[in-house]
């Protein structure tokens, strides 16, 4: 059984393997072979195989066939769309275009997707994303790096460096690299969201390398190599003045409840919300009221003052015309604030009242006559301005309130409740002849003088009072004239006495002091109307006028301001001056934070964990400027958790990128 | 200068290919940082990659032209296609891509790349095994042989004179020789040549022999002789036909890996912003 | 041979010189001098302008001039005159556009490819009496500008080519009607047993062609011409074996290898005294050691190597008190061997003076270097560096290698030797654990030969390595003795051996001689695929088609070029240091 035994010719040896086909002979084979397309050519034809090559050939040309199939597929515009789509969108963008019809679904996105000829020119992608995007982001500003303007961008820089201490950065080999990909104002939207990586992939993730890219002097771990900061996150603008450090060491423990000192807890104010995030104040009743409110109504029922007649020198009143008695004999008296509002408003006025020294009547000197004179002018537009309020009511005041560039809103407010009738009964009783009160003049100023003799004698507090109910109830315009006349004769005949404010006025209003030839307004606790439209009113006011400053040295004022610092800033809105606003919802910034993450951890749960009273801190009050008595949460705070292996140190973590500017 | 020899060629084109191919990432990296698209870079370097691939299969198209031997293009070839796989995992973001097209564009690419190491894995290994058997038969000689073979089978019975050995082994013969003989190797047989039909045969023949006398005896030992040169050629044809079929698998989905992928890329250049 | 000698030829030519002064008794009984001449030699006419002999031919045998002249061409002829194509580099865009447009038809010719011998060129084909023959179309005009000698009767040419198996050194052209004796090689051999007959030729051959052969040698280029006119004088010339090896090769290579070794004539023996350096001038000879009780090949010289150097160099340098060496191994003949013996004595006295140190062998060489004391850093970078004498020599570990190398030194070099394929200078040697069997070599093959491969992937394979059957470039062109009209040439400066195929007539002796089959004869169709037929007879034109190792092709051999796996090789196996090193470098 050997092998040996059988003995097999060799085959054949004219191979041609480059041919297509081969003779089909089993022995011998012809010399010539197959020519062209396999035909044997010899006599006795046999079937030429196809060789190797043939059959490779051929299965090539099957294969080529089918690639070209595929691509007419491929180029087909109905299935285009479908098969052209690199990658499922993320699941927001698909769902928009899920309604578009199948060949116009690139064209959405990618402004050159269609074939050519029908592609738009100088449409970029980012103005594709802006048709939908610009609800949230201006399309201005959409493609500057952080949309900000160049300038802005700069002027950070600046400061940031002036903050590092440096004026100029190390060199390093990074600066070799070549430059940035992106034109810092030009930056596509594509530049960091990439598309069709999914439909659960995150488009706003971002790696540390991709901010670095523009900020080239790099940063290493967060803990490391971040520059550190020293006021965060206080002195952001708070309008509350609340001073931690005192309640916490001293108010509270000193307050004995139940036989013990209460705890300073800070979720009393800064409760959790539904979010997890926690509220920045909360209200005056919640928190302040059960030991601020009897020291507040005090301080509130000081009120402030519309007007209040100064006191003159006889020669004086007696130039005047119609004077009170009262208020005559030695010069005294400072013009209230809103007096000196509402009467500069006369050129000749305005500038007899400044040339009185620190518009402090006391401090004329009685031999000197231009004083006098100036005085004279003073009071009598004292008189006047009373006259003309008593005649043409609110809208003079706030016309007046206008030309001392009061916005007439906050005018309104700080006089709604102050009727007209007040100031008429006031002239009334204070310049005795009301017949010639509407034209009073230098001249006829004689005929006046007994009558104001006469006005304490008819003064009549209680009626005043009452009327000052009736403005506070009523709409002063509905008072008959009729009916005010047969009040104020009823008044007359009634009430001699002195209008004790305290006693009549405990829930606040508009009223008139004989005594002191005053119209006041009596404050009446937290919240007043009147009182915040004055501190609003001083607030329009620049800083350095006289009248601001005497307005906010007025004892009710002062009040509010202590713990309201914010109210006089001008430049916000009525309820941004009064109330914390939350940061939530502010105009975005280059740095974020969120407190329920944080509050999760156990250690974290403990506020002061991060927030410690800086120890010996005082709490600056300015209207801008908030001071605050916690120490600065530090880098090390943060830098235990955010590292790379645990809570990650990624730049976004901190820091946006998309940073609204405010309008 | 003597030429180096193929394991420090091998060497110094691996070191090559890392060298070229860290380089080609660090750039990757480097733009991926710098914002910009970096997947037109890795991109194109894939497409060129592919172009000096298919150049390949230009020069074997053109023998005649003195353009450097083709094993030295075999070389660049292969090393220029481990390089090309590389970017490729660079430049996607999922080994198989989202997306029909590109689905099928990267499948294609993965077939090529796969069927590429198959061919280097095949042609180092398979030639061993070739010449380990006995009989170097030209490919397209193969049906010659077998043909020669089972005429050669017949005649032998042909040849038996008349007696009772001749009917056990004619019979034999048609029931197992003929269809061994007569067809050939079955499909499973070409994928995964195995000893088992060989082994089978023979040991049937043996267990004829007590049935057989001399003359048939010695017959029944040419037969077995044929077997195994039948099934040695059987053995030479299956793997020459794998040698032969992987490349025309690569060199076709190459093809269609190069339109696709020039198709890919303007696609891509045009929808980029 | 045929039988145009007659007895009565015979008998004529007894009677003219040199055969009438030859003594019959000097030849042994069983070849008498008539036998000979019967049938070792043949008459031929030759007509005018008849090209005999061409310059750079091989033959077997030497031919006398019985009457006429014949002239010598001292100059070369224009292969153009000898109706040869001179061989030209196409251009690529030629290469382009015949591969482009190859034809679909094998082995299509234009006419005039076929036609033997176009009229503007300077030769062509005629049939002389029963042979064909290619003539010198513009006989005088030739002979006139060319510087020629006249041979006339009684004078002999050839001899050197026939007995030493080497190119013819002229072209050899019938002046007037001439009758020439061809004497085979075989005849020659026995003929010189007549010693005047010897003599001469041997005076001849030393005048003209010795002192040449000899200053061939790398070793005797730096002697001075008294001392090669010496060594001359003393050197002697012997043959082994039989020239015409080819015809037995299909037997012989069938042997076992110890069986074959102990057939080949033994020139050396290991052991002996060394008495001559042994120069190889043609043929191929066996360096054996014995081992065990056979003998182990350790490599095998060819033309131009030496035997005995370093074992000669040794003895002579040696100091007087250390014993001299025995040849380290034995030299046999591989078919047919044809040395110069220089007597060590001479050799020591004449040559070694003049060797360079850095040619000799390393053992040698030391000697010298401890003798006179010389720089000895300068002399062993330069000895380190340059190659050996022997290139044949093997350094190869032999003994199968820890690692199951399954290649085995010994056994290959047997194989080669046992089947001459160390004949080759440009061998195709497959790769087979590295060829994929994928045919590229030979339809780049094709591709170069407008569609015709000239070789088949076949062949004797040894291990791995598988000897294909593709013309290889004889260093012994076998195929080139016999051509009747030339058609077959050498190139001198390559060795590419080359058919012209407008001058083939088709006769097959090529094919017939070379024993590689590696010579296809090839029936030629017109490019509509109709057969090109003879005229005259009917039959169907051949043409002898084999590699031509795309001589005109810009890109050198396809086959190489085409492979994609450094599977294949064009290697010169006449040494084995070619092989060795590519077989290293895949190692």
């Amino acid at each position: 059984m050997r092998r040996d035994e059988i003995n097999l010719s060799e085959p054949p040896n004219n191979d041609r393997p480059g041919d297509r086909w081969m003779c089909g002979r089993t022995g011998e084979p012809c010399v010539r072979g197959p020519i062209g397309r396999g035909q044997c050519s010899s006599s006795e034809p046999c079937r030429p195989r196809r060789t190797w090559h043939g059959r490779r050939k051929r299965w090539t040309l099957v294969g080529m066939l089918t690639i070209v199939a595929a691509m007419i597929v491929i180029a087909r515009p109905a299935t285009r769309a479908a098969i052209v789509k690199p990658g499922e969108l993320s699941t927001p963008h698909a769902q928009i275009l899920s309604s578009t019809l199948d060949s116009r679904r690139c064209a959405a996105c990618h402004p050159h997707s269609s074939a050519v000829g029908d592609s738009v020119a100088n449409v970029t992608q980012s103005d594709r994303c802006m048709d939908c995007h610009h609800e949230t982001m201006n399309r201005s500003t959409a493609t500057l790096a952080h949309n900000l303007p160049a300038r802005v961008r700069s002027d950070l820089r600046l400061a940031s460096l002036r903050l590092a201490g440096s004026s100029d950065r190390d060199t390093t080999w990074r600066d070799w690299m070549p430059s940035v990909a992106v034109d810092q104002e030009n930056v596509q939207c594509n530049a960091c969201h990439r598309e069709h990586r999914g439909a659960v992939a995150s488009l706003t993730a971002m790696t540390n390398d991709q901010c670095q890219t523009c900020h080239s002097d790099r940063f290493g771990s967060f803990a490391d190599s971040h520059p550190t900061w020293d006021q965060w996150p206080y002195g952001r603008g708070g309008v509350i003045a609340f001073d931690h450090a005192s309640h916490a060491t001293k108010h509270f423990p000193k307050t004995i409840l139940e036989g013990q000192p209460t705890s300073f807890e800070c979720g009393v104010c800064h409760a959790r919300q539904a979010n997890g995030e926690l509220t920045r104040t909360t209200s005056y009743e919640t928190a302040c009221q059960t030991c601020h409110d009897g020291a507040l109504r005090i301080e509130a029922a000081e009120g402030v003052e519309l007007l209040t007649l100064p006191s003159v020198a006889k020669r004086c009143a007696d130039a005047i015309g119609a004077w009170p008695e009262g208020a005559t004999g030695f010069y005294d008296g400072r013009i209230a604030g809103l007096a000196d509002l509402l009467i500069r408003v006369d050129a000749d006025a305005n500038a007899a009242m400044r040339s009185l020294p620190n518009q402090d009547f006391a401090k004329i000197d009685d031999q000197h006559d231009q004083s006098e004179q100036a005085a004279r002018i003073v009071a009598r537009e004292h008189r006047q301005l009373l006259e003309t309020i008593g005649n043409e009511g609110q809208s003079a005041m706030v016309e007046r309130f206008a030309k001392s560039g009061i916005s007439p809103s906050i005018a309104a407010r700080m006089i709604r409740s102050l009727p007209p009738q007040l100031i008429e009964e006031a002239c009334r009783r204070w310049f005795a002849d009301e017949d010639n009160l509407a034209e009073t003049t230098s001249t006829n100023a004689p005929k006046i003088r007994p009558a104001a003799f006469k006005m304490p004698a008819r003064g009549d507090d209680d009626l005043l009072g009452e009327s000052s109910d009736d403005d506070l109830l009523g709409d002063p315009l509905d008072s008959d004239p009729l009916d005010l006349d047969s009040q104020e004769t009823k008044s007359t005949v009634q009430q001699p006495s002195r209008f004790d404010a305290d006693a009549m006025l405990p829930a606040g209003g508009w009223f008139r002091d004989d005594r002191t030839f005053a119209i006041r307004y009596r404050g009446e606790g937290h919240d007043d109307p009147v009182l915040k439209a004055a501190i609003e009113l001083a607030g329009e006011l620049t800083p350095g006028d006289p009248a601001r400053t005497r307005l906010l040295e007025t004892k009710s004022l002062a009040a509010c301001i202590a713990c309201h610092p914010a109210a006089i800033a001008a430049t916000r809105t009525s309820d941004e001056r009064w109330r914390s606003y939350p940061l939530v919802g502010r105009p975005r910034e280059f740095t974020k934070f969120a407190h329920s993450p944080h509050l999760n951890i156990a250690g974290l749960s403990d506020c002061r964990h991060c927030h410690t009273i800086a120890a010996g801190s005082v709490v600056s009050v300015s209207a801008n400027q908030h001071g605050h008595e916690f120490a600065a949460v530090g880098i090390e705070a943060c830098a235990g958790c955010h590292q790379s292996s645990a809570a990650g140190d990624a730049c976004v973590k901190c820091h946006r990128y998309h940073v609204e500017t405010s309008p | 200068m003597m030429p180096i020899s193929f394991r420090t060629r091998r060497k110094l084109s691996l070191i090559v290919v890392a060298v070229a191919l860290s380089i080609v990432y660090g750039i990757f990296r480097l733009e991926e940082s710098r914002l910009a698209h970096a997947s037109f870079f890795t991109g194109f370097t894939v497409l060129a990659s592919i172009l000096i691939l298919i150049l390949l299969g230009v020069r074997r198209r053109l023998p005649v032209l003195p353009l450097g031997s083709v094993s030295t293009w075999t070389q660049v070839h292969l090393y220029v296609g481990v390089f090309a796989a590389g970017v490729y995992v660079m430049h996607v973001p999922a080994l198989i891509a989202g997306g029909v097209f590109e689905c099928g564009l990267s499948i294609v690419f993965l077939l090529v790349t796969c069927s590429g190491f198959y061919g280097l894995y095949a042609s180092r290994t398979l030639p061993k095994r070739l010449t380990a058997v006995e009989g170097q038969h030209r490919f397209d000689r193969v049906v010659w042989h077998r043909t020669q073979i089972a005429e050669t089978a017949r005649t032998l019975l042909d040849d038996l004179h008349e007696n009772s050995g001749m009917r056990v082994l004619g019979s034999f013969y048609t029931h197992y020789l003929r269809p061994f003989f007569e067809t050939r190797p079955s499909m499973a047989y070409v994928l995964m040549p195995t000893g088992v039909r060989r082994r089978r045969l023979l040991s049937g023949l043996k267990e004829l022999d007590r049935y057989l006398e001399d003359e048939s005896r010695s017959t029944a030992g040419r037969f077995a002789a044929l077997v195994r040169r039948r099934d040695d050629l059987d053995y030479q044809f299956a793997l020459q036909l794998r040698l032969r079929l992987w490349v025309v698998v690569h060199s076709v989905f190459s093809i269609a890996l190069l339109a696709g992928g020039i198709v890919h890329a303007v696609i891509a250049w045009r929808h980029a912003g | 041979m045929d039988a145009s000698i007659t007895d009565a030829d015979v008998a004529w030519l007894r009677s003219r010189e040199p055969f009438a002064s030859m003594d019959g008794k000097a030849f042994p009984r069983t070849i008498p001098l008539d036998g000979i001449l019967r049938n070792d030699t043949q008459l031929h006419r030759c007509e005018p302008g008849q090209i005999i002999v061409r310059e750079g031919d091989y033959g077997n045998s030497a031919f006398l001039v019985i009457a006429g002249s014949v002239g010598v061409a001292i100059e070369s002829l224009l292969p153009q005159q000898l109706g040869r194509t001179p061989q030209e580099k196409l251009s690529w865009k030629d290469a382009l556009t015949n591969y482009l447009f190859r034809s679909q038809v094998p082995e299509s010719r234009r006419s005039d490819q076929v036609t033997t011998g176009s009229i503007d060129a300077g030769g062509s084909v005629r049939q002389v009496d029963d042979r064909q023959a290619i003539f010198l179309q513009d006989f005088d005009a030739v002979m006139g500008s060319k510087r020629s000698v006249s041979l006339g009767p009684g004078e002999m040419f050839g001899e050197v080519a026939a007995m030493y198996r080497s190119p013819r050194t002229a072209t050899v052209i019938a002046e007037t009607e001439a009758t020439l004796l061809e004497i085979r090689w075989q005849g020659l051999k026995i003929l010189r047993r007549d010693q005047n007959f010897a003599d001469t030729l041997d005076a001849h051959y030393r005048e003209h062609w010795l002192s040449i052969h000899l200053r061939e040698l790398p070793l005797l280029r730096y002697l001075p011409e008294s001392s090669l006119a010496r060594v001359a004088a003393a050197t002697a010339m012997h043959s082994f074996g039989r020239m015409e090896w080819n015809a037995d090769y299909k037997k012989t290579r069938l042997l076992p290898v110890q069986q074959q070794i102990e057939s080949e004539p033994i020139v050396a023996r290991e052991g002996r005294m060394p008495t001559d350096l042994i120069v190889m001038r043609s043929g191929f000879g066996r360096l054996s050691q014995s081992y065990g009780a056979s003998d182990r090949t350790t490599a095998y010289l060819g033309k131009g190597h030496v035997f005995g150097l370093e074992e000669i160099a040794y003895n002579s340098l040696r100091p007087p008190t250390s014993p001299p060496k025995v040849l380290q191994q034995s030299l046999r003949a591989i078919g047919f061997l044809d040395a110069l013996f220089i007597p060590s004595e001479i050799f020591a006295q004449e040559i070694l003076p003049h060797v360079r140190r850095s040619e000799l062998p390393e053992s040698a060489a030391r000697m010298i270097t401890e003798a006179t004391e010389q720089r000895t850093s300068e002399g062993s970078d330069r000895r380190r560096s340059t190659r050996p004498t022997e290139p044949g020599r093997s350094d190869w570990n032999d003994l199968p290698s820890p690692e199951g190398q399954q290649f085995q030194p010994t056994g290959l070099l047997e194989f080669i030797v046992q089947n001459r394929v160390n004949n080759g200078t440009q061998a195709m040697v497959i790769d087979l654990h590295r060829c994929t069997r994928c045919d590229d070599c030979v339809k780049a093959c094709a591709a170069t030969h407008d569609g015709n491969p000239r070789f088949v992937r076949q062949g004797i394979a040894h291990e791995q390595l598988q000897f294909v059957q593709a013309c290889m470039q004889c260093s012994d062109p076998v195929c080139m003795i016999g051509c009747p009209t030339g058609a077959i040439t050498r190139d001198e400066k390559s060795g590419v051996v080359r058919i012209h195929e407008s001058i083939c007539v088709g006769c097959g002796t090529c094919a017939a001689s070379c024993p590689y089959e590696n010579i296809r004869m090839a029936e030629v169709f017109d490019t509509k695929g109709r057969p090109f037929t003879d005229v005259e007879t009917g039959k169907s034109i051949r043409k002898a088609t084999k590699c031509d190792m795309c001589q005109s092709q810009p890109s050198g051999p396809a086959c190489v070029a085409a492979c994609p796996h450094d599977a294949l090789v064009r290697i010169d196996l006449t040494e084995s240091k070619p092989l060795q090193h590519w077989l290293e470098r895949r190692s």
